[in-house]
């Protein structure tokens, strides 16, 4: 009875330990690192490390003694060569063994307290009897649930499904077949049977794609032996019935494993499988609704909640990189240390010693894990790191610009920016405004407030530092003014972990002010809206609110892509944004212009007097950078008005490198380095193309699709020196991505949204041969010439 | 009682009973392929599962081999089949099933005159 209560305790402190760090890791290690490292705190729970001579015997010959019925196991038996026994062998030897105490016990006299003897003897009994009934209970419950699905089911017998399933299980590694069953009772996907493996559908009426994936994730549960998992996992609640923090760790363990499951599943796939695959999971909430209590069975879709985070880890997954890796089995070695060393002393007066110790032993692993994983995250994480350095920077860039600024003694950054207010020119205002002292900031600010100029106070925001208190006290005055415009154009300028954003939701739910509860939903970060959902899950929240909580899983994701996005057409090109500032090619940027070509519409301008370079980003109303070029010093005052204007800005000194022959071959030079990207094909441009609706194509492509019957079906028309890649029966929106190279264009489109009907006209250049990639897959395409053109 | 079979397990059946009966796996990949199904191995190997489950195939192993072997004759199973057939659609009359077969010309007048003299024979055997 000692072993297991001091197995229960040792295994607790784990289970606590890695629930408490969970908020350390769970964005950081792979979901398969958080769902196997529960195996050993499993091992830890079951496995009594026993020394050659029976622990349980002396451990039953150290109860006989009163002074020591307090404690668990001896230390001293613990010690020494320590050997491994599998928990049921050492139960039935501990059952043969208390037989022989009790006879030994009485024999020896009841002087030596009986009681405590009886008294465990009991627990004992109470604890054996408990966990065989559940046990037992589980075990049946499973099989009246396997055969209520068989009854219940109809065998997929079309060949093509079959074949499918087949060709997945092999490209997933599952070569034994696997039997697919039909069964509409079952409220979701789930996967039946040790060793024949058997997928239960609630229905087989699925699209390709989705029945693709849901076999893929069943699959994968086969292949990586969950269900194995599952029964251990279970085994191991039942022997520690008594424990909450068991109960606790069985359901963190069923979430990781579908978690860790998704992961192995997208791994292999590229951005668009992923969204599919998140597309499936929707639609089997969509379909399924809410888990019906199936016992142990590895299903697809468990609960709403656990969906919406399942997606939420979708959009974000990322490979690990090899230092994450390394720093994953630092930890699990280090865990293993852990549940070694608390094993080995389990003893309840020494435990809070021991579990210090273990603790301990973790934190260096701890500290290495930050610090490793902050460098790895790469690009969110560094710049975190950055914009804190810059906080302590940017006084002392403030600080040389304002002797600069005394030297050029021409217009201050104050009045200039009175003078780009007046005259409507918001980017330069924004511009001048980063270059104020605090005070003049906030004297600006109260006039943009007061006056309601949203664009400019939205300007000016965006050009303080992150953590300004500035933007807390309009964050309070839009609060309290009830300037609800004011207030979601700051909080879409915090990062999501900011403290307002939270403390902000609390203030808004407690003054049912539903309004300002949505925006800050949309701004939360994905664990933060995760407690509020829980608690919109336990039903003590006003409807109303519980509504505003629901689907916006999907517009953060695709925020952070957007941002995402971003950020990694800016590294193509050779630029950095870090703490506010921008880099090209690890110069500092002066002036930061990035514009929309041909539109004249500013997407960011960005100002820093430390910058040594002057840089100009054109791209096309796509969104898609078309080139990146040094300014010229002309450049940069027209953008700011006259040359004196640019001077008192960012100081009078000519910048290096701004000779027209050199710039040309730098931007020469860095197109050659973009490689990638498309534009040193003369022909190429991304312009020049064109979505068209079925009323915008030429009459004589229409009429000869027409007769050609041209229906779920790729066609190129060529007419009058453009071609025209029509698809009529298109379902689905849908976006597309270009490439022209020597082997003419490349179209890459991409499938989001099914819809009930659509057709895809693109309208091409005609100076080369189409390819066409439907998500990531070359289609087969009929090129017509149109008669007599 | 010979239970029910999809068309996919049926064609597998068929392929048995053209054999004699008894096959090896790969005899049944050979044919299948001849009438152009291309099905995966493990689909294969499912169907044929399920047909040993439902009492209709056993397996033996010759070496590492497969042998899958016909418990039910063809002639059996057309006849559970059509028993089935009759109970259902005709409520076990078969005389109104021979009418509609001759009714829309299912049967030609040839084929009733070879029943004829093969039921006639029959009877004067018994």
């Amino acid at each position: 009875m000692k072993v297991v209560f001091s197995l229960s305790l040792s295994g607790s402190l784990l289970i606590l330990i890695l629930l408490l760090c969970r908020p350390l890791f769970r964005e950081r290690l792979s979901r398969q690192w958080q769902y196997y490292i529960w195996l050993v705190v499993i091992a830890r729970l079951i496995l009594p490390v026993a020394p050659q001579t029976s622990v349980v015997g002396t451990a039953f010959a150290n109860m006989d003694r009163p002074e020591q019925t307090a404690q668990a196991a001896d230390p001293g038996t613990m010690h020494g060569s320590e050997q491994v026994s599998p928990q049921r062998e050492a139960l039935a030897v501990q059952y043969q063994r208390s037989g022989e105490n009790g006879s030994r016990g009485s024999a020896r006299g009841i002087s030596t307290g009986g009681l405590g003897e009886r008294l465990m003897q009991g627990l004992w009994i109470l604890w054996f009897g408990a966990a065989l009934f559940l046990l037992l209970r589980r075990i049946t419950l499973y099989q009246f649930f396997v055969k209520y699905v068989r009854i219940g089911h109809g065998e997929v017998s079309d060949p093509a499904l079959l074949d499918r399933l087949a060709q997945i299980g092999e490209c997933v590694g599952v070569s034994r077949p696997v039997e697919l069953y039909v069964n509409s009772q079952v409220p979701s996907p789930l996967l039946i049977g040790f060793f024949r493996p058997c997928i239960v559908l609630p229905t087989a009426d699925l699209s390709a794609d989705d029945f693709s994936y849901t076999v893929r994730h069943e699959l994968m549960h086969y292949k990586r032996k969950d269900m194995f998992y599952k029964w251990l996992v279970q085994l191991t609640v039942c022997l520690h019935w008594f424990n909450p923090l068991v109960w606790l760790m069985s359901r963190e363990i069923n979430r990781a494993c579908e978690f860790s499951c998704d992961e192995a599943v997208i791994r292999p796939l590229g951005e668009e499988g992923r969204r599919a695959y998140g597309d499936t999971l929707f639609r089997a909430v969509a379909a399924g609704g809410r888990d019906k209590g199936v016992p142990v069975s590895v299903a697809l879709n468990e609960s709403v909640g656990l969906m919406k985070e399942r997606l939420c880890a979708i959009m974000k997954f990322r490979k690990s990189s090899r230092l994450v890796t390394t720093v994953s089995v630092v930890l699990a070695a280090a865990m293993m240390m852990g549940a070694t060393v608390m094993g080995a002393y389990v003893e309840p007066v020494g435990t809070p010693g021991s579990a210090r110790s273990a603790q301990a032993g973790l934190e260096p692993d701890g500290g290495q894990q930050y610090s490793g994983t902050d460098q790895d995250a790469g690009p969110a994480a560094a710049d975190q790191q950055v914009t804190d350095q810059n906080g302590g920077k940017s006084d002392l860039k403030n600080g040389q610009f304002g002797d600069r600024y005394s030297e050029a003694n021409a217009n201050s950054p104050e009045e200039l920016a009175g003078q780009y207010y007046e005259e409507d020119r918001v980017p330069q205002f924004g511009a001048v405004f980063s270059a104020m002292d605090t005070s003049a900031q906030k004297r600006w600010l109260d006039k943009l407030y007061a006056d309601e100029a949203v664009s400019f106070f939205f300007t000016a925001v965006d050009s303080l530092e992150d953590d300004s208190p500035l933007i807390g006290e309009y964050v309070e005055r839009s609060y309290a003014d009830d300037e609800i415009n004011f207030f979601s154009g700051l909080m879409s300028n915090l990062d999501s972990d900011s403290p307002l954003i939270e403390n902000y939701a609390e203030r808004a739910y407690a003054d049912d002010r539903i309004s300002y509860f949505a925006i800050l939903t949309d701004e939360m970060s994905a664990d933060l809206l995760k407690s509020w959902r829980d608690k919109a899950a336990k039903g003590d929240m006003d409807i109303s609110f519980q509504s505003v909580l629901t689907n916006f899983d999907d517009l953060t994701a695709w925020k952070q892509n957007a941002e995402q996005e971003d950020k990694k057409q800016y590294q193509e090109w050779g630029i950095v944004r870090e703490g506010g500032h921008f880099y090209y090619q690890d110069q500092p940027v002066r002036v930061f212009f990035d514009q929309y070509e041909g539109e004249q519409v500013i997407r960011t301008l960005n100002v820093n007097p430390a910058g040594t370079v002057d840089v100009k980003v054109n791209r096309s109303i796509r969104n898609k950078i078309i080139s990146v070029v040094y300014m010229t010093q002309e450049e940069v005052a027209e953008l700011f008005g006259t040359e004196e204007e640019v001077a008192a800005l960012l100081g009078s000194e000519e910048l290096p490198g701004l000779d027209p022959d050199e710039e040309a071959k730098e931007t020469k030079k860095e197109k050659h380095e973009a490689g990638k990207n498309e534009m040193d094909k003369g022909d190429f441009d991304p312009d020049d193309v064109y979505r068209l609706t079925a009323e915008e194509l030429p009459e004589e492509v229409s009429a000869q699709m027409m007769d050609d019957g041209a229906v779920r079906e790729w066609y190129v028309y060529h007419a009058d020196g453009r071609q025209y890649l029509c698809y009529r029966g298109f379902a689905w929106s849908y976006g597309y991505r270009l490439q022209y190279d020597e082997n003419g264009w490349q179209v890459d489109i991409q499938r989001f949204q099914k819809k009930d009907a659509g057709d895809v006209f693109l309208d091409l250049p005609d100076n080369g041969p189409v390819t066409v990639y439907c998500d990531g897959e070359k289609v087969t395409l009929k090129d017509m010439e149109l008669p007599g053109v | 009682m010979v239970q029910q079979v999809s068309d996919s397990e049926l064609e597998l059946m068929k392929i048995v009973w053209a054999n004699g009966g008894c096959v090896l796996y790969a005899q049944i990949t050979e044919e299948l392929a001849k009438s152009g199904r291309a099905w995966q191995k493990n689909t294969i190997i499912t169907l044929l599962s399920r047909l040993v489950e439902k009492g209709l195939l056993k397996t033996s192993k010759i070496g590492r081999r497969n042998e899958y072997t016909a418990i039910v004759s063809e002639s059996d199973y057309q006849a559970a089949q059509t028993q089935t057939l009759l109970n259902k659609l005709y409520e076990g009359n078969a005389k109104g099933l021979v009418a509609t077969l001759i009714q829309r010309e299912m049967l030609s007048a040839k084929d009733y005159e070879e029943l004829r003299k093969f039921w006639e024979k029959e009877r004067d055997g018994r």
